[in-house]
C-alpha cells in the first residue's frame, strides 16, 4: 500500500519524532491538535495541522471519528498512532484498515491478541517462554481463582487482565489480604478499563525490567534488536533506560531474544513491538507483556543498532522487506535515555504544568534530544507530562554514563519542575555505576531525595549576585509567569494514576 | 543596595553596589568584587574572584529562578501579596475559600452545601496530567457553596468550594 501522507494521531515529542521520520522519507506529515495544543511544537513543525476537538483527550486524540475525518479532509493515506492514546486500540487499527487507511503498526488482530494479558501469557506459554505461576487457568470464577491463588507462594501480585500503567495492580504479602485485594483490584479494573477481569501471579521481588525490541515485516522477516533495561522507575513508569543491560550474559541474551522472536512469530507480528520480561536475582526471566507499538525508549536501540525504528515502521507498512537477518545484527557501544517530565521529584513526582521560561536542549558529541517543547511554551495539564528525552551514546557504559551527566548539566529548564537534578544523581550513584539496578532502585536509594538547593550546603555567591542584578534591572518582575509556588503542593493529598 | 531574600528555607541577603561593569557585593560579612561580563533578561555572566560563572535566570511568581552549573535555585523575594495564586493559597488557609492549586479538571465532587467538614476532608478530586489528587478542606466548618462541577476544567486560582469556618478553627493548618 502506498504511504504518501501520514496523519500522526498523537502529540508532543513522539509526534515530532514521527514527522521527522516522514520528512526524511519524503512523505508529508499531517499533525492533529486539540484546543489545548494550538501552540504545541508538533503543530508548528508538521506540513499541515488540523484541529480535532477540545482539550479533553476523549473528544480529540481518542476520538476515532475526528481522526478519520481529519485524514479524509487532508487526503492522508496512512495513520501513525505513536504511543499511548489509540496506539494499542485494536478497534482503531481495524477502523483504519476498514477505511482504507494504512495503519502504521501491527495488524488489529495482533493488537487484540496481546491486549488481554491472560491471553498474552497463554501465547508465551504456548511457545515455551517462561511465565510466572498464575491463576490463568481458573479464569474469572471467583472460587476457582481464589483456590488457585492460594497455591502460589507469597508474595503475589493481583493484576487487571486488560490493564496497564500500574492501574489495578497490587502486591499481597499475607494470605489474609488476598481475597480483599482481588475484590479491590476488580473494582479498580472495572472503573479504569471497563472490564473487571483480574488474575493473580507470583510477585517477583526487586526484578530488573528487561525488554526486547522486535521488528518484523509483512513477508515473514522478523528479528529482535536486542534488549533495553528499564529498571529505574517511579510509579511503575520508566525514568532511565539503557542498552545493553549489564545483567545479560551473551547466552542469556540469546535465550531471551529467541523467546521474544518466538512470541512475535506466533502471532504473525509485523512492525515494531516490544516484549517485556522480568529478570529475577537468580537470572530467571519471565514474560510480562507485549507492547504492540513504538516505545518511548526506542531511541537507545536506534543508537546501538543504527536502525531507524520509526522509519522502518513506515517502510514495513508500505510493504518493504527487512534487508537484514538476525545474524547480520551486532549492537555497538552503549546508549542511555533519561526522560524529562514536568514533575517535581522532591514532592512525590507531582505534575508541574506551567510555562517554560528558559529552555535549551543539550548537544555535543553522542547526544540526541527528542523533544516536544520550546522556550516560552506552556506545558498543558491535560496530557502526559513528558517534555523531552535526552539520549546519549558512548563506546562503553562508562563513557555513556559520564556523557549523560554532562548533557543533563548542559540542559537549561526553568519555570517548571523537572527531575534533571535527580537524574544526574542517579547517573552518578555508586549502585547505578556498578549496574546494581532493579525496579525498587528509586525507593531504595532516593526515597527522601531533595534537590541540592534545599540541602545544607551554602549557595554559591554567584547565585545571589545574579539575583540582585536581575532584581535591579528595570523590567524585573514584569515577565511574571505561570508556575505554581511550591507551597501549594503541600495542601494536596497523595497522587494516584488518573483514568483519562 | 541591600536585597533580602529567602532560599532553601533560609534567609539570604546581599548588599550590591555597582558602577558600570564593576560591582562590590557583601554576603554574610564577606565582601567580594565582581565584574559583570554580560547581562540580559535570561542570562548573567559574572567574574567573581578570578572565575567566570554563567547563570541562567527567570522571574517567576515573586521569585527568581536561577540555574548555575546544572543546579537550580529558587530565590524568593519578600511577599508583596500581589500574586493571585499566592493570595488564593493564603485565603484558603484563613477564610475557608478553597481555590485551584493547579490547572486541571474536576473529576468528582464529594461535598454539598451544608455538609460538615473537618481539616483534611477530601472535598473533590482534581485531575492534572493524568494524575488524580484529592483537594482537602483547609479548615473545620460547613460547606457554604460549591463553585465547581464534575468534568469542568479549572484554572489556577479558581474558587472551588467555600467553607464557613467554625469559630474555633481559624488558625491556618499548614502553609
Amino acid at each position: 500500500m502506498g504511504v504518501t501522507r501520514v496523519l500522526i494521531a498523537n502529540r508532543g515529542e513522539i509526534a515530532v519524532r514521527i514527522l521527522r521520520a516522514c520528512r526524511e522519507l519524503g512523505i508529508e506529515s499531517v499533525a492533529v491538535y486539540s484546543e489545548a495544543d494550538r501552540e504545541a511544537l508538533h503543530v508548528r513543525l508538521a506540513d499541515q495541522a488540523v484541529a480535532i476537538g477540545p482539550a479533553e483527550a476523549a473528544k480529540s486524540y481518542l476520538d476515532m471519528d475526528a481522526l478519520v475525518a481529519a485524514a479524509r479532509r487532508t487526503g492522508a493515506d496512512a495513520v501513525h498512532p505513536g504511543y499511548g492514546f489509540l496506539s494499542e486500540n485494536a478497534r482503531f487499527a481495524r477502523r483504519c484498515e476498514d477505511e482504507g487507511l494504512t495503519f502504521i503498526g501491527p495488524s488489529s488482530q495482533a493488537i487484540e491478541e496481546m491486549g488481554d494479558k491472560i491471553a498474552a501469557r497463554a501465547i508465551a506459554a504456548r511457545v515455551g517462554a517462561p511465565i510466572t505461576p498464575g491463576t490463568d487457568a481458573a479464569g474469572e470464577d471467583p472460587v476457582a481463582r481464589l483456590k488457585a491463588a492460594r497455591k502460589i507462594p507469597l508474595p503475589v501480585m493481583v493484576k487487571a487482565a486488560g490493564g496497564g500503567g500500574g492501574k489495578g495492580m497490587r502486591v499481597v504479602h499475607t494470605a489474609a489480604e488476598l481475597e480483599a485485594a482481588i475484590t479491590a483490584a476488580g473494582r479498580e479494573a472495572t472503573s479504569s478499563f471497563g472490564k473487571g477481569h483480574v488474575y493473580v501471579e507470583r510477585f517477583i521481588e526487586d526484578p530488573r525490567h528487561i525488554e526486547f525490541q522486535v521488528l518484523g515485516d509483512q513477508h515473514g522477516g522478523l528479528v529482535h534488536l536486542f534488549e533495553r533495561e528499564c529498571s529505574i522507575q517511579r510509579r511503575h513508569q520508566k525514568l532511565v533506560e539503557e542498552t545493553p543491560s549489564v545483567a545479560l550474559t551473551p547466552a542469556l541474551r540469546e535465550r531471551m531474544g529467541e523467546s521474544a522472536v518466538r512470541i512475535a512469530r506466533e502471532i504473525g507480528y509485523h512492525s515494531a513491538g516490544t516484549i517485556e520480561f522480568l529478570l529475577d536475582r537468580s537470572g530467571e526471566f519471565y514474560f510480562l507483556e507485549m507492547n504492540t507499538r513504538i516505545q518511548v525508549e526506542h531511541p537507545i536501540t536506534e543508537l546501538t543498532t543504527g536502525i531507524d525504528l520509526v522509519a522502518w515502521q513506515i517502510r514495513i507498512a508500505r510493504g518493504e522487506r527487512l534487508p537484514f537477518e538476525q545474524a547480520d545484527l551486532q549492537p555497538r557501544g552503549h546508549a542511555i535515555e533519561c526522560r524529562l517530565y514536568a514533575e517535581d521529584p522532591a514532592r512525590g513526582f507531582v505534575p508541574s504544568p506551567g510555562r517554560l521560561l528558559r529552555y535549551a536542549e543539550p548537544s555535543g558529541p553522542g547526544v540526541r534530544v527528542d523533544g516536544g517543547v520550546y522556550e516560552g511554551y506552556t506545558v498543558t495539564p491535560h496530557y502526559d507530562p513528558i517534555l523531552a528525552k535526552v539520549i546519549v551514546w558512548g563506546e562503553t557504559r562508562e563513557v555513556a554514563r559520564s556523557r549523560m551527566g554532562r548533557a543533563l548539566a548542559d540542559t537549561v529548564c526553568l519555570g517548571v519542575e523537572t527531575p534533571i537534578e535527580l537524574l544526574r544523581e542517579i547517573l552518578s550513584h555508586e549502585a547505578f555505576a556498578a549496574g546494581d539496578t532493579h525496579t525498587g532502585f528509586l525507593p531504595q536509594h532516593f526515597a527522601s531525595w531533595k534537590p541540592t538547593s534545599e540541602g545544607p550546603a551554602p549557595w554559591p555567591d554567584a547565585v545571589l549576585i545574579a539575583a540582585a542584578l536581575a532584581d535591579s534591572r528595570p523590567a524585573a518582575g514584569a515577565a511574571a509567569a505561570m508556575t505554581a509556588p511550591n507551597g501549594l503542593w503541600q495542601r494536596l493529598g497523595p497522587w494516584r494514576v488518573g483514568s483519562s | 543596595v541591600r536585597h533580602d531574600y529567602t532560599g532553601g528555607g533560609r534567609p539570604l541577603s546581599i548588599d550590591l553596589r555597582r558602577e558600570g561593569r564593576e560591582a562590590r557585593a557583601t554576603i554574610e560579612g564577606r565582601t567580594l568584587s565582581a565584574t559583570i561580563l554580560h547581562e540580559d533578561d535570561r542570562c548573567v555572566v559574572v567574574e567573581v574572584d578570578g572565575r567566570v560563572h554563567t547563570v541562567y535566570l527567570a522571574h517567576c511568581d515573586g521569585a527568581i529562578e536561577i540555574l548555575l552549573g546544572g543546579v537550580r535555585y529558587r530565590v524568593e523575594k519578600p511577599e508583596r501579596g500581589s500574586d493571585r495564586r499566592r493570595a488564593g493559597a493564603a485565603g484558603a488557609a484563613s477564610d475557608g475559600k478553597v481555590t485551584t492549586p493547579m490547572p486541571g479538571k474536576v473529576v468528582s465532587v464529594h461535598v454539598r452545601v451544608g455538609d460538615r467538614v473537618t481539616v483534611g476532608h477530601a472535598l473533590l478530586v482534581l485531575e492534572s496530567m493524568k494524575m488524580q489528587n484529592d483537594v482537602l478542606a483547609p479548615v473545620d466548618g460547613t460547606v457554604a457553596s460549591v463553585r465547581c462541577a464534575e468534568g469542568v476544567p479549572v484554572e489556577y486560582g479558581d474558587l472551588l468550594v467555600e467553607i464557613t469556618p467554625d469559630p474555633t478553627s481559624m488558625e491556618p493548618p499548614r502553609s
